[in-house]
């Protein structure tokens, strides 16, 4: 019998799309601060004679030569770095407060109009935007006004829609710091918006999908994740039966951007029928 | 800073390993094997410490006859085995972690490669799980198959056959996939 070769090595004659299904499978590891967290964990369900406190741990490993003392004070960071967030998305899906149990590093998060036309991050508030205010947990963030969701604006065209980054041109922020962790914020709050659009659409709701796109396109009519966004607007019209209105979007998008990771899936909408 | 010995250490030759040494040294080998095998992400932590627990309960029995990582295999095997099965009755939704990159292309590499990694998952959830720990095994952790035989303890013949049997499955899902995707657009572009 012939020694079988992997799918992923050169001249396996695999197909790319396998190939790209087996390098996500392939490029899979823990997350940041797992290590430290679960063996916190796991030390609470061990005796103490054999599980030391976390903070008295300390053990020599070929995996990290750090030890576990200093994973699991890393880890203590990352589960509260994970907390923080994870208060954050389920806020976002919930569109509720979440309880008290606020730490002191949290990040305000009040509704806001629209922003300043050039890249920035600190809006004021609206007027006819309801006065719900709540704040987020966010581990290692300062203090800081950000926004939820602006008014909405005028539904923009797939040719106008603001793509991924578009620094250039705008004036340096005074505050680098403060606009870095703005823009952090913001790209983390587009995200739980996709995300949640994304599920809607893989559990087959693509009028759900497309509702929350829009949603998410008035919430942040500057966006960071603007392709994704397009992307995904996309893929919902497909699935809704819009094809027509599909296929012009996605002519217009790989149009304007050819190089885009998305470019190669759209093509194939955009292909005349 | 030098640990005092651990109560329960595991005598591998010359060498005495503590739970704590384990650990560290295996865990990363323990997760991914766990999510391999079909764990879901907001299982993994409760599992992963599943195995440990059963690592720590059974030092003393081990006797190091095989290779740790053999040892560790096999407890994955049943742990997974046992939350695949307990997930599957529940009906869980996935989870999603939050999203690490800070910056928009890291961000965009990072949702795609998540999404890539769910439909690897839902095309594996279709094999069995002694197909799959195989299949993860030489595709994705890239051990040799006679490495495969000694950690799934089974014969090299039968590690060829289901490495055959899940790549035809795998193969098939993925053809599946893209006619599904052209199905859905000439579908909606003949409703037009």
């Amino acid at each position: 019998m012939t020694k079988p070769q992997m799918l992923l090595s050169h001249g396996s004659g695999a197909l790319p799309e396998e190939r790209r299904l087996l390098s996500a499978g392939a490029a899979l590891s823990p997350p940041p601060g797992a290590q430290a967290a679960i063996w916190a964990g796991l030390a609470a369900r061990l005796p103490p004679s054999v599980a030391p406190a976390p903070e008295t741990t300390g053990v020599s490993s070929t995996a990290n030569g750090a030890g576990l003392t200093g994973l699991v004070k890393s880890g203590l960071v990352g589960v509260a770095l994970g907390l923080g967030v994870a208060g954050g998305a389920k806020l976002a899906l919930d569109d509720a407060p979440p309880a008290a149990a606020l730490r002191p590093n949290t990040v305000a998060v009040t509704p806001a109009p629209p922003p300043a036309p050039a890249e920035t991050q600190a809006r004021t508030v609206a007027p006819d935007v309801p006065a719900a205010k709540f704040e987020i947990e966010r581990n290692n963030a300062r203090p800081r006004a950000t926004t939820v969701a602006a008014p909405p604006t005028e539904v923009e065209d797939s040719e106008q829609v603001d793509m991924l980054p578009s620094v250039a041109g705008s004036a340096p922020p005074k505050d680098a710091e403060e606009a870095a962790a703005a823009r952090t914020s913001q790209l983390r709050e587009e995200s739980l918006s996709l995300r949640r659009a994304r599920s809607a659409l893989h559990a087959g709701n693509a009028i759900l999908a497309l509702a929350l796109l829009e949603e998410a396109q008035r919430a942040f009519p500057r966006p960071i994740l603007g392709q994704e966004r397009e992307a995904l607007s996309i893929e919902a019209l497909v699935k809704s039966g819009a094809m027509s209105a599909a296929r012009q979007r996605a002519q217009a998008f790989v149009t304007r951007y050819p190089q885009s990771p998305h470019s190669d899936r759209l093509r194939r909408i955009a292909a005349p029928r | 800073m030098a640990l005092s010995p651990s109560p329960h250490t595991l005598n591998l030759g010359a060498m005495s390993q503590s739970i704590e040494t384990i650990y560290a040294d295996h865990f990363q080998f323990v997760w991914r094997v766990l999510r391999r095998l079909g764990v879901q992400e907001q299982d993994a932590s409760d599992a992963v410490q599943d195995v440990f627990l059963v690592v720590h309960r059974k030092l003393p029995e081990f006797r190091g006859d095989s290779k740790i990582t053999t040892w560790l295999f096999s407890i994955c095997m049943r742990v997974a085995s046992e939350r695949r099965r307990v997930a599957h009755l529940r009906h869980e939704l996935a989870f999603e972690s939050p999203l690490e990159a800070t910056s928009p292309g890291d961000l965009t590499e990072e949702l795609e490669q998540r999404e890539l990694f769910a439909e690897l998952e839902r095309i594996l959830d279709q094999l069995s799980l002694e197909q799959r720990a195989v299949f993860t095994l030489f595709e994705l952790e890239g051990h040799r198959c006679e490495d495969i035989a000694e950690l799934v303890g089974a014969p090299l013949g039968t590690v060829y056959s289901r490495l055959r049997l899940a790549r035809a499955a795998f193969q098939k899902a993925v053809e599946r996939r893209r006619t599904r995707q052209d199905f859905d657009i000439r579908a909606a572009g003949v409703s037009m």
